[in-house]
């Protein structure tokens, strides 16, 4: 069974849940731009703790955090790794002919809590907004472009569909996968080339049941009156409460522990 | 309610799908469409809501001509229609947002639209599950919201094509069940491609198509009754009717209306 | 011969849903048999069925294959899975190459025998399913949705497994389909194979098997020949199976008084009545 979380939505009803996705969104892309500007330790400390209380604010459990996580885990010890390794200054210790600079760790253990952090803080946004309203804010933020004969409409459709289909997706690779491997297909051994030969028969029908999947969509959206382009009405509109005024007010907290920590 | 005259259609490559089909569907009937694969059923039924368009003849849904696309959004409303595969036709990751996905289409008031995937949802016995992601759903469950989805348009007539053929037994009975009270209790047109017979049996009337074409048409009772045609067009009849048949005792349908004329078959001859 | 020995697996889904897919399951299916495993989507048989050939490995227990055991780690699964053939549920989803044959070939080709020995079995294999030579030069995406099936099924056949094991074979088929997938079934199993297969219908085991096997959240709920099995009808509905119509008749004439044994086909149940009204008349 693949359990896959990205795009996926918890229904709850907490402070986190009933926050503006737009909000939300503006906000995490001021987290991630600040996550990315600060050195002492302590704002990195200052952003894990706040990370982990807007975890519990949501009531996202750990396990789920660290189901988002775990899909990325190579990615963040790789990056571990590279710092911590090729990151030149004075070496703080060495075993046989691999010197460790005091430099390599402190950036090292830096680059791994910012990663965690922004993964969590992401995952927070998909897990608490449901992907209709993720879509609506992504469509209401980029409006402006409509001017510019952007079709907003038609992405923000696009990208709603996607994270609707990834699970789907995923079960039915998960499904061939196990298909063609009870038919002796080996997708383990042999050079680059014989690899992604072996992945034809995974591929191949994968693509196809997607386009399958994608006609009958298409068919079920005709049929309910879907017109691409023509304007649409919605059963819930992003609306500001005073909810998100204090949502605002908490980041603004944040921010100034964060910067007040740097300029310490 | 649906009307079509003469319609025969064919595909691109000039394979004939349809051969001069001449149906009409009655105001707050249950119409089954049986037949095999290929047999043109879920051509006929595309036709329905103008998804397809016929090449000759025409089809007439509450009176509009399929053809004027001025009148499309009124054709579609009118005749709602449920796919077979659940996964395929969802739109949206919440049930209330898949079914609020119709009337947004159509550009209503937010106040008429919750209104709307409210009873929508009631109708389908799934208001409980209005804020629930859908992926968690059974296919019954999943088939049912999909069904609301359609009612959000406040249809005057229900198309299900093969919507039962990937649910389990319990699914198909939960389907089976809903669509029979919104086609009693609110006098909803109801049209049901099937391969199942015994689902076919439960509608008032049963049309078979082959090769295209109206081979049989008539109640439940009148076409499964002919059991060696029915046979000969590669479909069965439900059990009940072949046991009546091979005891001479035609006529029978259900199970209870099949053991009624055994027992009178056997007169007293009880233990 | 497979046996299956106090086999559990939970899904790991997080510690929310730990639900127990399959709880102390205790399985022989003998050598050359035909039976049916009957259970609700959820009951367990398709997480069942992937662990007699590998897919899944269980939390504990053991599965023996003509007695090697599978769940030993030092087993080669890929030598299992050409003795016990797997067919999932919709298998014409797995179709990838550009012609029937080809498709038929991959299993043959991924045991790495010889060209011939693997031509050899592709004709076999489709003569078999009973698609003709022509159609194994086509595009497997210009066959019929039966065809497909069974150019799909061809595909697992090829690998001459001593065991076939099938998810669902009749799904989504009209009934001609479901009719030529069983007759199918039954051909294989006279030519000397060991056949599994799922399904949602009481029907279809009835008409098919000779054993059942019915599965109900993750146990074995009853286990034995398909007489033995109708003949507990009430208890299949009280866990929401539906039995076939001919059983519900008889078992409503048995109820009012007639003497009728337990049946499960109609052609039983015509018997029957006909042998009561032959009672009477001598």
């Amino acid at each position: 069974m693949v359990d896959i979380l990205i795009g996926q939505y918890l229904a709850g009803s907490s402070a986190l849940h009933r926050t503006d996705a737009r909000v939300k969104i503006i906000l995490l892309i001021l987290y991630a731009a600040l996550l990315f500007m600060i050195k002492k330790p302590l704002s990195y400390a200052i952003f894990a703790a706040f990370t982990a209380a807007l975890t519990m604010t949501g009531g996202i459990g750990f396990k789920t955090v660290m189901k988002s996580i775990k899909p990325l885990r190579w990615i963040i010890i790789f990056t571990a790794a590279v710092n911590l390794f090729f990151t030149k200054g004075e070496a703080f210790f060495s075993v046989w002919k691999i010197a460790i600079a005091a430099e390599g760790i402190d950036l090292a253990v830096k680059m791994t809590v910012r990663l965690l952090c922004l993964i969590t803080a992401s995952s927070l946004l998909t897990l608490t907004t449901p992907p209709m309203r993720l879509t609506d804010a992504v469509e209401s933020l980029l409006s402006p472009l409509a001017r510019l004969k952007v079709p907003v409409r038609e992405l923000a459709m696009m990208m709603s569909i996607t994270l609707r289909f990834i699970p789907v997706l995923a079960e039915e690779a998960d499904r061939i996968i196990k298909a063609q491997t009870a038919r002796g297909a080996d997708f383990g051994s042999g050079g680059i080339i014989r690899r992604a030969k072996s992945l034809v028969p995974v591929m191949l029908p994968l693509f196809i049941s997607a386009f399958k999947r994608a006609e009958d969509l298409a068919a079920a959206m005709d049929a309910r009156c879907f017109i691409s382009g023509a304007a649409r009405t919605k059963l819930c509109e992003n609306r500001l409460t005073p909810l998100d005024a204090r949502a605002g007010a908490v980041f603004v907290v944040f921010a100034a522990a964060v910067m007040a920590a740097e300029l310490w | 309610m649906i009307k079509t005259e003469n319609v025969s259609f064919s595909y691109s490559d000039g394979e004939q799908v349809l051969k001069n089909i001449n149906l009409a569907i009655e105001k707050g009937s249950f119409a089954a469409i049986i037949g095999c694969n290929g047999s043109g059923k879920s051509t006929a039924a595309k036709h329905f809501n103008a998804l397809l368009l016929p090449k000759s003849g025409a089809v007439y849904v509450k009176g509009i001509d399929t053809r004027d696309e001025k009148r499309l959004f009124e054709i579609r409303s009118a005749a709602g229609m449920v796919f077979q595969n659940p996964d395929n036709q969802m739109v949206a990751a919440i049930v209330e947002d898949e079914v609020a996905f119709a009337p947004e289409n159509l550009g209503l008031e937010r106040n008429e639209i919750r209104r709307r995937v409210d009873e929508s949802l009631r109708a389908v016995g799934m208001e409980e599950y209005a804020l629930k992601s859908s992926a968690h759903l059974s296919g019954g469950q999943k088939q049912r919201v999909a069904v609301a989805a359609a009612l959000a348009m406040e249809p005057e007539c229900l198309i299900l094509d093969e919507s039962t053929a990937m649910l389990d037994p319990r699914g198909r009975a939960e389907l089976m069940k809903t669509i029979k009270k919104l086609n009693r209790g609110n006098n909803l047109t109801v049209i049901l491609i099937t391969h199942y017979m015994d689902e076919a049996a439960q509608a008032d009337r049963v049309i078979v198509m082959d090769g295209g074409e109206i081979v049989m048409d008539g109640t439940p009772r009148a076409v499964f009754s002919d059991v060696e045609k029915i046979r000969s067009l590669g479909l069965d009849v439900p059990q009940a009717a072949e046991i009546a048949y091979e005891l001479g005792l035609n006529g029978a349908l259900t199970v209870d209306e099949c053991v009624n004329a055994i027992d009178g078959l056997l007169g007293g001859a009880r233990r | 011969m497979i046996k299956i020995e106090n086999l559990n697996y939970a899904y790991k889904t997080g510690a929310k849903n730990q639900n127990q897919a399959l709880v102390d399951i205790n399985l022989e299916i003998a050598d050359n048999s035909l039976t049916a495993l009957i259970g609700h989507t959820g009951s367990g048989k398709s997480t069942l069925i992937r662990h007699l050939n590998g897919l899944i490995k269980p939390d504990s227990g053991k599965i023996f294959i003509d007695g090697t055991e599978i769940t030993d780690p030092k087993t080669d699964l890929r030598r299992v899975r050409f003795d016990v053939g797997l067919v999932f549920q919709y298998p014409e989803q797995q179709l990838f190459a550009e012609t029937v044959y080809k498709d038929i070939a991959f299993g043959p080709e991924n045991m790495k025998l010889g060209a011939d020995e693997v031509r050899r079995r592709v004709y076999e294999a489709a003569e078999m399913v009973g698609l003709s030579e022509k159609s194994l030069e086509k595009s497997p995406f210009e066959l019929s949705g039966g065809q497909k099936r069974r150019a799909a099924i061809a595909g697992v056949l090829a690998m001459k497994p001593k065991n076939l094991i099938m998810d669902e074979p009749a799904a989504g088929l009209d009934p001609r389909g479901r009719d030529g997938i069983f007759a199918l079934i039954k051909r294989l199993h006279k030519s000397g194979m060991t056949i599994l297969f799922t399904s949602h219908s009481m029907e279809d085991a009835a008409k098919t098997a000779e054993r059942v096997i019915v599965m109900d959240k993750g146990k074995i709920f009853a286990e034995g020949s398909v007489g033995e099995i109708f003949a507990r009808g009430g208890e299949l509905r009280k866990i929401g199976l539906d039995t076939p119509q001919v059983t519900r008749i008889a078992d409503k004439l048995r109820d009012m008084g007639y003497d009728i044994p337990p049946v499960y086909t109609t052609a039983q149940m015509t018997d029957a009545v006909k042998k009561i009204i032959g009672g009477t008349n001598g």
